[in-house]
């Protein structure tokens, strides 16, 4: 006979982690299963950690989790070969607590210090364990099965394991992935002196910066590039569609070489050392085609279930961390009625629709669609808007006036002012 | 001595090739592969063979025309199953605790 646990969580990242951290407190029997040989060791991200569920859950974590900087400056670059146009917003006003609730990180020791929360209040965290298939019992699902044959039951599964999720998948929960909406990415960590990083970026003691970077970062193709401040490090990397990328001609190393070795990024990691070389893969399928996120016994959390904010928030932890306290309510709400079929945790996704995690994913449920058909604004319009940069401040015996009117000119013949005017409102539209 | 060793904040940052930047991740090689192909035939017969590009730890490599799979390097993230045009490649976890484990992430 199986072991019995009241819920099974799948997966220790934020989702499976804030699901155990919400069930643990309130006294439940909670089984936390993670591949890795400790939570963190297979996670990865080239993102900010927001953290307005997270101060929730843990107020005083600023103190206790193992942030790097706090994000006071976000700026977004378009390259061409040569050039770089950029957009930089900073304030003062996130320089004091909860820091705009923007973090960099590195996963690992988060993750592993976010389940250590989880395991204080009462989860059982069981490390070094693949929950390989779900245990059916005619049409309802009580359990999860390991590798090697070994069955742990539950009244409830949460997937949480990931944006591979094979649990959804053998739960007959989800289709198979398109290529054109999972990117994959490749980042490395370059290890640098606080104070280089500091007065390269100018910043002062925690405070961070976040880059995104469109068009040549990564020769054009869907996708682009990231560049965050740790305290003494620096997290790059890029990131494409895996479609994109697999009938390319170049391969994910090569694109990551070409973007650190960009005139405008070289500069800044001058006087690095590399630290490590990561890849990962991110869901960016959006609202429209997220699995079915729950059925008889089980609900689907995270990455698993694609919660991720593709659009320039560029957010997937913290609609991770949301949709596992949702998830762990919704479980709750059952387990007073006794009721642990689809019909009861239909309210899961209820708790969903009403909270931010998809009322974001729905705002930019038209992005996947727009990226898949935006080559324009991944290669066209990045080299076209620097080249008219250039020849505007170009300096030569023309009259101003002459390179203004040859600028508008250039723009109306390269830019195609209706279809440029129809991509934007586009984009516009897959954004509002 | 001394002038090698010194910091110096304007150095290029140095370039590694793939082995030197895997040579930075951790890889516990698992007992048994992960990453199978489902029928070698199949693959023979592609023609565009994404996988060989698509992946960033350089998995899958073509020996003549063969392809091969290198699981003992694999960062698991799954590309290689979401792009095979012919769904070839039999997708797994490593068991528990092996493969890829990471320092920063």
């Amino acid at each position: 006979m199986a072991d019995k646990v009241d819920v099974i969580i799948v997966g220790a990242g934020p989702a499976g982690s804030a699901a155990a951290l919400v069930l643990a407190r309130k006294g439940l029997d909670v089984a936390l299963l993670e591949r890795g040989h400790k939570p963190g060791s297979k996670n990865l991200f080239g993102g900010i950690l927001f953290t307005t569920v997270l101060s929730e859950l843990i107020p005083e974590f600023l103190d206790e989790a193992p942030l790097e900087r706090h994000i006071m400056r976000r700026k977004f670059s378009l390259l061409s070969k040569d050039s770089e146009l950029n957009m930089e917003f900073g304030t003062e006003a996130f320089n004091t607590p909860p820091y705009n609730h923007s973090f960099s990180v590195f996963r690992v020791p988060f993750d592993e210090w976010f389940a250590g929360k989880a395991e204080e209040a009462g989860a059982m965290v069981v490390p070094s364990t693949v929950a390989e298939d779900v245990v059916w019992d005619g049409d309802k699902i009580i359990g999860v099965k390991m590798h090697g044959g070994e069955e742990l039951h539950a009244n409830v599964v949460i997937a949480a394991d990931g944006v591979n999720s094979l649990l959804s998948e053998k739960a007959k929960l989800r289709q198979p992935f398109n290529g054109h909406s999972m990117i994959m990415a490749a980042k490395m960590v370059i290890g640098m002196p606080r104070e280089v990083i500091e007065s390269r970026f100018c910043l002062e003691k925690d405070e961070g910066s976040a880059t995104q970077y469109f068009g040549d970062a990564v020769k054009g193709l869907f996708g682009g590039g990231f560049l965050y401040t740790n305290k003494e490090s620096l997290s790059i990397g890029m990131g494409c569609s895996v479609h994109a990328m697999g009938y390319s001609k170049n391969k994910p190393e090569e694109i990551l070489d070409h973007m650190v070795e960009h005139p405008c990024i070289r500069k800044i990691l001058r006087g690095g050392e590399i630290l490590e070389y990561s890849g990962h893969m991110i869901p960016e399928y959006g609202y429209d085609h997220m699995p079915k996120l729950y059925g008889n016994g089980i609900m689907v959390a995270g990455d698993a279930a694609g919660f991720v904010d593709a659009s320039h928030y560029q957010e997937g932890t913290n609609l991770a961390m949301y949709s596992g306290v949702l998830a762990a309510e919704t479980f709750l709400a059952a387990h007073e009625k006794g009721d642990y079929s689809e019909a009861s945790l239909k309210q899961y996704r209820t708790k969903l629709e009403n909270s931010f995690v998809l009322k974001d994913m729905k705002k930019f449920r038209k992005l996947p669609e727009f990226g898949k058909n935006g080559d324009r604004f991944f290669k066209e319009y990045p080299e076209l808007f620097t080249e008219l940069m250039k020849d505007y401040f170009t300096m030569s015996m023309q009259s101003k006036h002459e390179i203004e009117k040859g600028v508008i000119k250039k723009f109306l013949k390269k830019g195609k002012p209706f279809r440029f005017a129809m991509d934007m409102i586009k984009m516009i539209r897959a954004v509002r | 001595m001394s002038d090698e060793n010194l910091y110096d904040p304007l150095k290029p940052l140095p370039k590694l090739n793939l082995a030197d930047k895997l040579y930075k991740v951790n890889f516990k090689r698992g007992p048994e592969a992960h990453i199978t192909l489902k029928e070698e035939s199949v693959c023979l017969k592609c023609v565009e063979k994404p996988c060989l590009n698509v992946c960033p730890f350089n998995v899958f490599i073509l020996e003549e025309d063969k392809t091969i799979v290198n699981w003992d390097s694999c960062g698991e993230m799954g590309a290689c199953r979401v792009v095979c045009p012919y769904d070839n490649i039999n997708w797994g976890y490593p068991a528990g605790g092996f493969g890829v484990s990471y320092t920063y992430g």
